[in-house]
């Protein structure tokens, strides 16, 4: 069973057009689990133990219970936590459909480095960084 | 009494044991479908027992208006022809009605299976519990 108060975070390069594109979509979609997107540079203000850097080398997605996914993975999760899109969640969690996952969605990593801004100012990054694998 | 009104008795007879039949299958093997769907026994049985009677409503009702055939049989050869027509096209209907039925209680299983469904994938890392980033932290 998953915790009752479960929720997820996107931390997602708010200097990217289509990234900001695909959180604006994912505010919009009837979910079974609370999502919320935060760009990556206000990440230190949300209390977000990771660095700038490290968010934004590939999508991070963290849990309430303290569970991080990330790239391919953390795709999946966020379709899981919507309601139109769970099935394709389980599917793509399947040894038989991963590898046309992680296609899929480094192609749109590939797009989304194309629709990048001038980067924001830096702001501090958390006190004690986190560090990721 | 004539050969129209024989024919007519015949489907009457045969339409009524064909739906029973088909309704009795339904309660009997959907009940195990809906406990597993409900998870409450009472619930189940109670749904199971509401579904057949839409089922034998439809059905019955289908009969009826069916009934009628469009001239009169003469001869017991037109009476099996005009016979067969009819019953064939009940058992169309009930045919339909039970796709139809699983068609329902597939979906049912299927959107509970979802709903129900953990996360697929293991974390890629487990921190302490962490703020769920919908307000800033404070100070």
């Amino acid at each position: 069973m998953e915790p009752r108060d479960l929720a997820l975070t996107v931390w997602f390069d708010g200097d990217c057009g289509l990234c900001t594109r695909i959180a604006k979509w994912l505010e919009g979609q009837p979910k079974f689990v609370p999502v919320h997107c935060v760009a990556a540079q206000q990440a230190a203000a949300h209390g977000c133990p990771f660095t700038l850097p490290d968010l934004l080398a590939t999508i991070t997605v963290t849990a309430s219970d303290g569970a991080v996914y990330r790239g391919t993975n953390g795709w999946i999760t966020v379709l899981w936590a919507l309601r139109r899109y769970r099935s394709w969640a389980l599917r793509f969690a399947t040894p038989r459909w991963r590898p046309f996952a992680e296609r899929l969605f480094a192609g749109i990593a590939g797009v989304a480095k194309w629709t990048r801004r001038r980067p924001t100012r830096q702001p501090r990054t958390a006190a004690s960084p986190a560090r990721l694998p | 009494m004539d050969t129209t009104l024989l024919a007519y008795l015949a489907y009457v007879a045969i339409s009524v044991a064909l739906t029973v039949w088909v309704g009795r299958t339904l309660h009997h093997n959907g009940r195990a479908f809906l406990i597993d769907v409900f998870a409450r026994t009472e619930l189940a049985d109670s749904v199971n027992h509401l579904l057949v009677v839409g089922f034998y409503l439809v059905n019955f009702g289908y009969m009826s208006l069916a009934l009628k055939l469009a001239s009169r049989v003469a001869t017991a050869t037109e009476a099996v022809e005009a016979l067969s027509y009819k019953v064939g096209l009940v058992l169309v209907v009930l045919g339909a009605m039970h796709f139809f039925n699983l068609f329902v209680f597939s979906r049912i299983r299927g959107h509970k299976r979802l709903v129900e469904a953990e996360r697929p994938l293991p974390p890629d890392l487990r921190l302490p519990p962490l703020p769920t980033g919908n307000a800033p932290a404070a100070g």
